[in-house]
């Protein structure tokens, strides 16, 4: 065959010459014999060519060069020789690539000054925090939740286990309901009452913050995850009670619901929801008068005390900023803290007949380190609006499968569950688009609770 | 490896580059392969390993055509297999050892999972309640179509007597994960790097161009098309979307496509420059093609020849008739589809461009559509690309065909909708997305505007490069997305 016939009677690439200027262009047969010898015109002078390298070099060695200084002039073991103590497997070179990442005095110095000048500028977030308008922020997964394909599309699921396998991590478990059947039918075996509890979004109840769509002045639909309607009812048909405290529509001039700056609710609306909760247990579950009850304080005497708590949102130490920048202002709140009669704060009761499976929703107010105070956590509120002691576990992150991981560990050395008669699982409701539902084996949990006992 | 990371940029690159220029000629080829296996062994070492093996598997293939031939070495060289040296049966074999290795390498890690999938379904279509195959499924080797089609013009060129092959296994495994286009390209065919890898010179301008290209192809990826991936991630993460926040999205994908790939080829010519390579021109302003044939000349050149040399021609190309021509033409761009991925979406993608070249060719030259004003047809080309981009991004049919309502305007969205769009606009990216808008439609491509370089062009070239070095810090890790294919 005659290959250059050939070539030029080819498809696309071929049917027409490709215009070049002796530059080494595309594999046109004229520019083979130059590319092969490795020819490549440039018009530059000498001095410019030694410039430029002059200059790129300098900016490749200026980092590592400074970093060593850096760590020479603070007496600090360089990173680098980390890399010949670990056996070169595909997580340690990871974690070596982490740490040299977070060491890097040049990525300290830049990073959140840049950071700082694009979100001014140009309202520019990162792969978590989303800035909408006047200086509202909101977590991103949130918005995939909600904004996203209904979360029981089996597609969807086969796409997020597949997402998983690619990344070389275990298959996950995209769908909610076979966790959510299988809890509620070990606590069912033991005459326990589930109430599962996925709070809103932000995204659905502060929506104009965030996309500036819509009039302000006029009542707006609650925006829902298509696949919202039918999972609750598919759930409640399964004798599950579901409890949703989102209002139908969004009214003018109603107060934030969310902090302005963070993933969590507002102290004001989370005592509202403790309150409806509170009603939704009592018409749910029917629980046993009070006084019946062995170990439970004595909840008339508590008390609410206010404190006013300042800080910056979760959503602003996702970005990262400088410690002295002033874009976003500290929000004041008033949080308030339950009391013990004697002043002391609200203690959970392992011995209650409620227990309260939470995560950073319910420790928002409560968890020291969150920042917004203790002791005034959704929790509290909940054991006051309920006049009943109340036992929680709560963990930040990962509602999908934490608390029901941590009780079932908990099951082998102590039955948790002995004497409840209502778990009610609050978790965020982005975990069932994003979180890994992990199952769990109830069987064999209560059966070691049983040999506990 | 990401070229656009920390560990590359002040650590690799120093190192390999002090390293290259401190050792003798020879030994540098030997570096450069090691170095080659650090930066792809640094994702996962167990995959330097399959690639050695094919790499091995090649080598020996190539030594054994030749000694298949019977030819001495000429002028201390091994001989070119010239045309009038008959192709016998051994020497056969040997081209399908070589051809069998790699597309089993890319068959096992790429296509099992799918073609059970879809024996399955086949399965299950017919009644039957189980699955007839286990899916297996194999985390795919980053860049394994890449230096799977390398290798395999290895064999082919030294075969047809295109180049000769290599003695030393340092030198093959120099081309063969060669880091500058190991895992996204351009697919270098053997014939054009052999002469380079036995002389080539180093020089200051070349150098410099390296580094322009460089500077170039970091500014793309990092200022431009990953503030395009934002776009096009949140608009593709979401369901049903309004009909303008669709256009958006597809447009910032056809965008953010463009420029990371072009980027990573511009790196990865500029950093072979660095090391006295030179190696072909992958991009030629595809979007300012005038039709689909043209878009092909000037997208992903690297691959739209290898297909042109290695599979249209041996299939009859335009000689068997028109009709054999459109089924050629479809055949290798569904086949183009599917060297992107296994699944459904990439071979509608390749049957969209493949029904496209056709229809053009069976056109001819006097159809209304050439009479068109030439703004006109290049806007048209490019809706009808970023059609098809919708099938090559979205993650399954159903979402594609969900995506193309929203651009129509046919699907049921809710409010839920207004929470992507709030996600997807800031005056940032909407400020790139103009940018990118200009840099497509009325700037010269890198090969051309960097082939001079004057005082402003290098001057504003090194203000690119420190920018997108400072912006590097602000983004997370966002691998090139032609390392996923």
């Amino acid at each position: 065959m005659n290959r250059a016939t050939a070539a030029a009677a080819a498809p696309a690439p071929t049917a027409k010459p490709v215009k070049t200027s002796g530059h080494g262009g595309p594999t046109d047969p004229s520019h083979d014999e130059h590319l092969r010898r490795g020819i490549i015109h440039t018009d530059v002078s000498r001095g410019m060519a030694i410039a430029i390298t002059s200059f790129f070099l300098l900016l490749i060695f200026a980092v590592p060069v400074s970093q060593a200084v850096m760590e020479k002039a603070r007496g600090e073991e360089t990173m680098l020789l980390d890399i010949f103590h670990r056996a070169p497997t595909r997580d340690n070179l990871k974690q070596f690539e982490d740490d040299l990442d977070k060491a890097s005095y040049a990525k300290d110095a830049v990073q959140p000054r840049m950071q700082a000048l694009l979100t001014r500028l140009g309202r520019v977030g990162n792969k978590k925090a989303v800035v909408g308008h006047g200086g509202w922020l909101y977590y991103k997964p949130g918005i995939t939740y909600l904004g996203g394909p209904g979360f029981l599309d089996p597609n969807i699921l086969a796409v997020r286990i597949k997402a998983s396998l690619d990344a070389g991590e275990p298959a996950g478990h995209p769908d909610p309901r076979p966790a959510i059947f299988a809890f509620a039918d070990a606590l069912g075996k033991r005459g326990i009452k589930l109430i599962l509890f996925p709070v809103p979004d932000k995204a659905m109840l502060q929506p104009l913050q965030l996309h500036g769509r819509g009039d302000a002045g006029r009542p707006l639909p609650v925006p829902h995850n298509p696949d919202w309607a039918p999972f609750v009812a598919e759930v409640r048909g399964r004798g599950i009670a579901v409890f949703d405290p989102g209002p139908p529509t969004l009214l003018p001039g109603e107060p934030p619901r969310f902090l302005v700056q963070d993933t969590h609710w507002t102290p004001e609306w989370m005592d509202a929801v403790a309150r409806q909760l509170a009603h939704f247990v009592i018409e749910t579950a029917a629980l046993p008068a009070l006084t019946t009850m062995i170990g439970q304080t004595s909840p008339a005497t508590r008390q609410a005390v206010a404190m006013p708590i300042e800080r910056v949102g979760d959503i602003v130490d996702m970005l990262k900023l400088p410690e002295a920048e002033t874009i976003f202002a500290p929000q004041r709140i008033t949080v308030q803290q339950v009391q013990e009669a004697n002043g002391t704060p609200w203690e959970s009761n392992p011995k209650a007949d409620v227990l309260l499976l939470g995560d950073s929703f319910t420790n928002v107010f409560s968890l020291d380190s969150m920042g917004w105070g203790e002791a005034a956590g959704f929790g509290q509120h909940l054991s006051l609006a309920l006049g009943r002691d109340l036992d929680v576990m709560a963990q930040n992150d990962s509602g999908a499968f934490a608390t029901r991981q941590a009780l079932a560990r908990e099951l082998a050395g102590e039955d948790r569950l002995a004497g409840k008669k209502v778990v009610i699982w609050e978790f965020a409701s982005r975990e069932l688009a994003v979180g890994d539902w992990k199952p769990i084996d109830w069987d064999a949990a209560l059966a070691a609770a049983a040999g506990a006992h | 490896m990401v070229f656009s990371s920390q560990i590359f940029l002040f650590y690799f690159l120093p190192l390999v580059l002090c390293l290259y220029y401190a050792l003798p000629f020879r030994a540098r080829t030997a570096m450069i392969a090691l170095s080659s296996y650090v930066f792809y062994g640094w994702a996962n070492p167990i995959w330097a390993v399959i690639m050695f093996f094919g790499s091995s598997v090649d080598y020996f293939c190539g030594l054994a055509l030749v000694r298949f031939a019977g030819l001495p070495d000429q002028d201390g060289l091994p001989p070119i297999i010239g045309p009038e040296i008959p192709r016998t049966r051994k020497m056969r074999i040997v081209l399908a050892v070589s051809i069998v290795t790699n597309m089993g390498l890319l068959a096992v890690f790429k296509y099992t999972g799918f073609a059970a999938e879809n024996v399955n379904a086949l399965g299950r279509a017919l009644g039957m309640g189980h699955d007839l195959v286990p899916v297996l499924h194999l985390v795919l080797p980053v860049g394994i179509s890449f230096y799977t089609f390398k290798a395999m013009s290895y064999a082919i060129d030294v075969y047809r007597g295109e180049a000769r092959p290599m003695r030393r296994f340092t030198d093959y495994m120099c081309f063969e994960a060669f880091f500058p286009d190991l895992v996204a390209g351009p697919i270098i065919r053997y014939a054009a790097l052999e002469q380079q890898m036995r002389e080539r010179q180093h020089t200051w301008d070349k150098f410099a161009r390296g580094v322009a290209f460089f500077a170039f192809g970091m500014g793309k990826k990092i200022l431009l098309a990953n503030p395009m991936g934002h776009i096009a991630d949140t608009a593709f993460a979401g369901g049903a979307l309004h009909v303008g926040d669709a256009w958006f999205g597809i447009f910032g994908y056809a965008f953010q496509i463009y420029f990371d790939f072009s980027g990573y080829s511009d790196m990865a010519v500029g950093l072979a420059l660095m090391m006295g390579f030179v190696l072909i021109q992958n991009f030629d302003s595809p979007y300012k093609a005038d039709n689909i044939t043209d878009f092909w000349r000037r997208w992903h050149i690297s691959l739209s020849t290898w297909l042109r040399d290695y599979l249209y021609i041996p299939l009859g190309g335009n000689r068997k008739g028109p009709v054999r021509t459109y089924v050629n033409l479809m055949a290798v761009m569904l086949l183009g589809g599917l060297w992107h991925g296994a699944s459904w979406n990439f071979i509608i993608w390749g049957l969209i461009h493949g029904g496209m070249l056709a229809f053009e060719r069976a056109q001819g030259k006097n159809s209304p559509y050439r009479r068109l004003p030439h703004p006109v047809r290049v806007g048209i080309t490019f809706i009808v690309v970023c059609l098809s981009w919708v099938f090559f991004r979205a993650k399954t049919l159903g979402q594609a065909l969900v995506y193309f309502k929203s651009m129509l305007g046919l699907a049921t969205v809710t409010s839920a909708a207004d929470s992507v769009a709030g996600a997807m606009y800031t005056p940032y990216h909407g400020a790139m997305f103009v940018l990118c808008g200009i840099t497509v439609w009325g700037l010269p491509n890198t090969w051309a505007f960097t082939n001079k370089l004057s005082v402003g062009r290098s001057v504003g070239g090194m203000a690119l490069l420190a920018l997108a070095i400072l912006m590097m810090w602000t983004q997370t890790v966002n691998p090139f997305l032609y390392f996923q294919f």
